[in-house]
């Protein structure tokens, strides 16, 4: 099981640096609810190429954030797409939601 | 050192960018690949290293790239492509079309100053290089002012420049190269100078 969060991880990839860490995180709360909206919306119009796109941009940016599990089901969702293979993308969505509503508290709790 | 950083996903430029500021290098970010493209294009006579995404609106990193080598064959660029770990079967596509060096996202800090300096390291000799190209081809352009066809005249030596004047043969070469000349006289001048003499004073004492 991945980790949800690796802070540890995430200060060595922002050098120790608390004013980047607090602006990368203030800018996932405020991207992370529309990338998900927009890979619900393009699941939900069987749109590959939106899928992609949306769920690409999700992953790298969870990567940044060293946030493995968000990470990893974006990339599941960017697999599904690339492949063409969208009958498996709702349940992939459905751990997208889990793992986002699981890291976004461990977020906030970062920024206070 | 300016570097230039081109990613249209705000967290990733931001991590990108302000990490190169803390290695205090003059970082300019640009949202998509044409911007970058532009940037590039302004910066084509300066030493520049370059962080491009593959994955951005208008133009991808390696489109960038290649039209880089293609409109700029000699400008000094060193030029990074960023690409997911899914996605490193592009690397050779990559490469192939002119990117220098490949970070894996999300970049490894260290890596990615170890990776860094070697661009530098490209760039400043590339630089040099350059420089030294400049100043063959200047001597290059002093040599071939004495080549050609040089009219001279058969009795005083002088010769006709483009200006259509006649200039005595030293000013002539010392205009058109570094030589300088020094005055003497050579032995077979010296012993006809004497026999000249020589001559001259004879017929002065029959005289």
């Amino acid at each position: 099981m991945k980790e949800i969060l690796d802070v540890a991880a995430l200060d060595r990839q922002t050098g120790g640096d608390a004013g980047l860490r607090a602006e990368l995180v203030r800018m996932f709360l405020e991207d992370c609810p529309q990338r998900v909206d927009a890979i619900g919306a393009a699941i939900s119009v069987a749109d590959p190429a939106a899928l992609a796109s949306a769920s690409h941009a999700l992953k790298g940016s969870a990567a940044y954030l060293k946030a493995a599990t968000v990470r990893e089901c974006a990339a599941d969702l960017e697999g599904c797409a690339r492949d063409g293979s969208l009958a498996d993308a709702p349940a992939a969505f459905d751990r997208l939601r889990a793992a986002v509503e699981d890291l976004l508290p461990e977020l906030r709790k970062l920024s206070v | 050192m300016k570097i230039l950083v081109a990613d249209d996903d705000r967290i990733a430029a931001t991590v990108l960018a302000q990490t190169l500021r803390q290695w205090e290098f003059d970082v300019t970010v640009a949202a998509d690949g044409g911007e970058a493209l532009r940037h590039l294009q302004s910066a084509a006579t300066t030493p520049t290293l370059a962080i491009l995404d593959w994955m951005m609106p208008e133009l991808e990193g390696a489109e960038v790239c290649r039209r880089v080598r293609l409109e700029m064959p000699l400008a000094n660029m060193y030029l990074m492509l960023l690409t997911s770990l899914e996605s490193k079967d592009r690397i050779v596509a990559g490469l192939e079309a002119g990117a220098d060096d490949y970070l894996i996202k999300p970049f490894d800090p260290e890596e990615m100053r170890a990776r860094i300096n070697v661009g530098i390291r490209v760039l400043a000799l590339q630089e040099r290089l350059a420089e030294q190209v400049k100043d063959l081809q200047d001597a290059l352009t002093n040599v071939k002012q004495l080549h050609g066809l040089l009219p001279i005249c058969s009795y005083c030596k002088r010769i006709r420049g483009d200006d259509q004047y006649w200039t005595a043969v030293e000013s002539y070469i010392a205009e058109r190269s570094n030589a300088q000349f020094s005055h003497g006289i050579c032995p077979p001048c010296a012993s006809a100078l004497e026999r000249e003499i020589e001559k001259h004073r004879s017929a002065r004492q029959q005289d």
